[in-house]
């Protein structure tokens, strides 16, 4: 187990000290265990951070997830089931990065 | 229908945080279903030219964040016609997600405005 | 909808402030803002025709302006500051 640098909220504090193995270890705090599913959800959001370069809050995660998945992952109850709670702010944390600012 | 917000962008977009903060109170309102709009006016105008890479300043591109706000369900940016012009920037130099406002077109749009922030 | 436009700085907030003006609206000027009596007579007075304008006394007094053109032009205190922005039905300011 590495020991990673985190904010108060529980997100890396240098987002360069992401990786795979990381992700796992931050899932494992919220009790998930990642399969191929979450990975496909986890690499968009990255995708989405270097693209725009801010973590998304809920609807535009979803609507992202919708445009580049289709609408049968694109929608609050999937995303919802594979990160309880809040999706975009879990998926966020364990994707490695900063918290979404426009999320509350 | 909860009240229109305006945020009226003034600013350079590598002059202090003004230019990311507006967009962040942007796509705050946004997330919250609020009718949001973002116009550009004065210097502010520059934050959307084409091909912006401010990564040896360290700095988030503002440009990409611009490219988001459809995600946001803010379709279109509008831009004051007269700052394009003053400052010789020709409408093709810009990203293509905006709405011109000409002349008098600015303050009849603002007069609509519930709300308006300004950064 | 009347709109209370507050300017702090001459340059462009203040050529801003003019394009964005609607008839009913008034004007503030405050802190740097002010110098627009010395910089922009002909600007106000174009302005004076249109909008209410006035300029927030303190902001004056500290900087030694007067009224060089002897526009027509309404000093207020903060507590005017206030009533403006309770008898318009938005404010926007610019810096």
């Amino acid at each position: 187990m590495k020991d990673l640098k985190l904010d108060k909220d529980g997100y890396l504090v240098n987002l360069s000290d992401w990786s795979p193995e990381v992700a796992h270890q931050l899932a494992a705090e919220d009790d998930l265990v990642l399969r191929d599913d979450h990975w496909e959800v986890l690499n968009l959001l990255r995708e989405y951070y270097q693209k725009f370069e801010h973590a998304p809050s809920q609807r535009p995660f979803v609507k992202y997830v919708a445009n580049q998945l289709g609408k049968d992952k694109g929608n609050s109850i999937y995303l919802m089931k594979l990160f309880p709670g809040s999706p975009a702010k879990l998926a966020a944390r364990i994707a490695g990065l900063p918290r979404p600012t426009n999320c509350f | 229908m909860s009240q229109s917000i305006c945020i009226i962008s003034t600013q350079a977009p590598y002059r202090g945080q003004f230019a990311k903060e507006a967009l962040d109170a942007a796509l705050v309102s946004a997330s919250y279903e609020i009718p949001t709009s973002l116009l550009l006016m004065g210097d502010g105008v520059y934050q959307v030219l084409e091909g912006q890479s401010p990564d040896q300043l360290g700095r988030k591109n503002i440009a990409s964040m611009f490219q988001s706000l459809e995600l946001y369900g803010i379709e279109t940016v509008y831009i004051d016609g007269e700052s394009l012009g003053e400052r010789g920037i020709a409408p093709e130099q810009l990203l293509p997600l905006y709405t011109l406002l000409e002349g008098d077109a600015v303050a009849s749009f603002l007069a609509q405005q519930d709300k308006v922030l300004s950064f | 909808m009347a709109t209370l436009h507050t300017v702090n700085k001459t340059g462009q907030p203040l050529e801003l402030c003019l394009r964005a003006l609607n008839a009913g609206d008034s004007v503030l000027l405050l802190e740097e803002g002010v110098y627009a009596l010395y910089e922009a007579g002909d600007v106000l007075s174009e302005l004076l025709r249109h909008v209410a304008v006035h300029v927030l006394d303190a902001d004056v007094l500290a900087r030694g302006m007067t009224n060089r053109d002897n526009l027509d032009i309404d000093m207020i205190d903060y507590q005017g500051f206030v009533e403006l922005t309770e008898t318009n039905d938005k404010v926007v300011s610019w810096f």
